[in-house]
């Protein structure tokens, strides 16, 4: 196991907007440990998704660095990059993003399917099991509240026993009851899994939970805080 | 291994669950349209290839005929036998004939046959029996002292089996009335009612005086033709030419081809109908399926296995339209035939599988010359997707994309046209051509008569063949060298 699960070294990522160059992250460099849950914290703007897109590598920096495990993405093609998620990172989003065409449990055997396991149906049965749908396997996605569409979502980023779970504001389509249930199943999960958990949240009460609070600000890493054990 | 069969279950997966959300309905109905009308034509014209094929030899009567307006040199028929070819003579001629006695002394310009023995050496001379309605097939020809008449001279004369007829300086006695020769090439002569005599009473008539214009035939059948063919073509004489299926098929199957062409082309405008609504479904089902193949990329899936679960739903599309519009294709054209049924006098053999295969490869063809811009461009979707849906479209290929549905349309039309110069036909030889194969499906049909411009046009080739009724014709496909084309 590496000393680090994820490593950001002077990141940055500026786009064009019309003829203007406009910087969405700058110069941003931290670390994390195996195991560690870290919320990223900021105003809507200051770049948290930006950043978990570039550490996830859906996106390229404009400059800086990322590794995941000892593996630096910024030299991995697109396929690599892929490849590499597929064996390192589970994903939650705000919108849930299951596919409708698909049951439950087949969203769940999705990350498995394409991985090519054999026994991804048990798998994906057992996920759904933990997160406490176990008789709700054959409903499509419609047929499901806003909750048990993210806890199905939470069953699929764990089912491929990713090192890392990367979380981009999950409980941002739900009431705050709702909301803290996810919550709860998805740290519950973490913890029993040791996975890294990295949260992109707005929600200070949930990133309360983490055990250290980045903060980015206009693009800027200007908090680090961490629980004291 | 088992990636693909995951692929492919997941691909039939998501299929089914678009299937039943009626995701793919246009899609789907505009490649049955293809499929079917493609198919219907291709299935039609191969049918009547078939039977043209089958019935060719039986044009011809034998499988080479050497003619000549003279009596050939008999070196032609003992390099024949001595190739183990059977052989039979014949001359055809025009004469007047009459009725020898009675009260009727009206003379008809008649096609005389007189032949050997053993003719016909390919197909059968069918008589007119009381007994049978279908008729009885002969077995031999005229005795000598006796001839056999076509009904339509039956009819001219007033004679019937027994009475005697004047030919030349001969009275033979009509023994048979003829109700099918199978020997119908040879149009020059064949303006006339028929009759049908012994060789060996030709020289008793003595008709064949210089001047007249009879055609010496050498009728010539067997296994291996290519030897004497070679053999004869070294050795004609002046004046003397040499007929066989080989020879009469190009110019049967360029008519009945061109039709086919034609045909084709118009289902083609059906089929290319049908790549816009596949066009349009395409575009359509590439934004609905945005977010799920960004989803697969970002859960990683890589591009290529993106593009492989949506091209195998494709072709699980394409094959499944195609299997669905090949029987309707099927169904389209028995329909065909039991709307003509009035009309098709020859029994047609079952279509053969090349045109399914033709409906089949237009509807793939048509899907992916379509289909396939965007489907590269769902295999391309940014993962980042997943996070900033305000990414908008990939690119879908841009004018490659038009680029590469041109060349399908152009690639379908070169196929259905076979060659740039039918593609381009001007409205003159599309005339010609649909004239020629108006005349080459009456050849295999039975027309009415009464048919209006077409059938006249047609007069100067119809060697009639009338029912005892009178109520149907033949025509007789004639070689352009011999008449020229009919337009």
């Amino acid at each position: 196991m590496p000393e680090f699960v994820i490593r950001a070294r002077d990141l940055s990522k500026t786009v064009m907007s019309g003829e203007t160059p406009l910087t969405i992250l700058d110069g941003v460099s931290f670390e994390v440990e195996p195991g560690a849950t870290v919320a990223i914290l900021g105003a809507s703007g200051s770049g948290k998704t930006t950043l978990l897109g570039l550490l996830a590598g859906l996106d390229r920096p404009s400059s800086g660095e990322v590794w995941l495990g000892d593996r630096a993405l910024n030299g991995l093609s697109e396929d690599e990059r892929a490849a590499l998620r597929r064996l390192w990172v589970g994903f939650v989003f705000q919108s849930f993003q299951l596919l409708p065409a698909l049951t439950a449990l087949e969203n769940v055997m999705l990350p498995l399917e394409l991985a090519g396991a054999r026994d991804a149906p048990a798998r994906a049965r057992e996920w759904l099991q933990r997160v406490g749908l176990a008789s709700r396997v054959t409903h499509y996605p419609k047929q499901l509240s806003g909750g048990e569409q993210q806890r199905v979502a939470i069953a699929r980023a764990f089912s491929g026993e990713p090192q890392v779970l990367m979380a981009d504001e999950p409980t941002g389509n739900l009431d705050r009851a709702t909301g803290a249930e996810v919550a709860d199943v998805m740290f519950r999960l973490n913890r029993e899994n040791g996975t890294t958990l990295l949260l992109v949240t707005h929600d200070v009460d949930i990133a309360s939970r983490c055990a250290r609070r980045l903060s980015l600000a206009a693009g800027k890493l200007v908090g680090d805080e961490r629980d004291k054990s | 291994m088992s990636g693909i069969a995951n692929t492919l279950r997941l691909a039939l997966r998501l299929l089914s669950r678009d299937w039943r959300a009626g995701e793919l309905t246009v899609l789907i109905a505009a490649l049955v349209l293809a499929a079917a009308s493609v198919g219907t034509v291709g299935f039609f014209t191969d049918r009547v290839k078939g039977a043209l094929a089958s019935q060719a030899n039986l044009l011809l009567g034998a499988d080479l005929m050497v003619s000549a307006d003279r009596p050939l040199q008999p070196e032609l028929e003992h390099e024949a036998q001595a190739h183990g070819l059977a052989t039979v003579n014949a001359i055809r001629f025009n004469s007047m004939v009459q009725r020898a006695e009675g009260k009727s002394n009206d003379a008809i310009l008649t096609d005389l046959k007189a032949v050997g023995a053993s003719y016909p050496l390919r197909g059968a001379i069918t008589l007119i029996d009381p007994a049978a309605p279908e008729g009885r097939t002969a077995t031999g020809v005229p005795a000598r002292g006796e001839v056999w008449i076509d009904q339509r001279l039956a009819a001219r004369l007033g004679a019937a089996k027994g009475s005697r007829l004047a030919i030349g300086e001969s009275k033979l006695t009509v023994s048979a009335i003829v109700q099918q020769d199978p020997e119908v090439v040879g149009g020059l002569f064949s303006l006339g009612p028929r009759l049908l005599m012994n060789i060996d009473d030709v020289a008793a008539t003595n008709l064949l005086q210089p001047g007249n214009r009879a055609s010496y035939r050498l009728l010539v059948a067997g296994r291996d033709m290519n030897a004497f063919r070679d053999w004869a073509l070294a050795h004609l004489e002046r004046g003397q030419r040499l007929e066989s299926i080989r020879d009469l098929r190009p110019e049967l199957r360029q008519t009945l081809e061109r039709a086919d062409r034609f045909l084709g082309l118009a289902a083609l405008v059906a089929a290319i109908l049908a790549a816009v609504a596949v066009a349009l479904a395409a575009s359509r089902y590439l934004r609905r399926h945005l977010d799920a193949a960004a989803m697969m990329r970002c859960l990683g899936a890589p591009q290529g296995q993106t593009l492989s679960l949506f091209a195998m739903q494709f072709v699980l599309i394409g094959l499944g339209a195609s299997v669905a519009g090949i029987l309707i294709a099927l169904a389209g054209q028995q329909l065909l035939v039991v709307f003509l049924g009035a009309l098709i006098r020859s029994e047609l053999p079952s279509p053969g599988w090349t045109p399914a295969l033709g409906a089949t490869l237009t509807a793939l063809a048509l899907l992916f010359g379509f289909a396939l811009p965007p489907l590269i461009a769902l295999s391309r979707v940014p993962p980042l997707r997943v996070l900033r849906r305000d990414l908008g479209m990939p690119r879908t290929g841009g004018s490659l994309a038009y680029v590469v549905g041109a060349a399908t349309i152009a690639g379908l039309i070169l196929w259905q046209a076979q060659d740039v110069k039918t593609e381009t036909a001007s409205t003159e030889e599309l005339r010609k051509t649909l004239i020629r194969y108006r005349a080459l499906f009456q050849d295999l049909v039975g027309v009415p008569v009464g048919q209006g411009a077409l059938q006249r046009r047609a007069a100067a080739t119809t060697e009639p063949s009338a029912g005892s009724d009178g109520r149907t014709r033949r025509i007789a496909i004639v070689p352009s060298k011999t008449a020229g084309t009919p337009h």
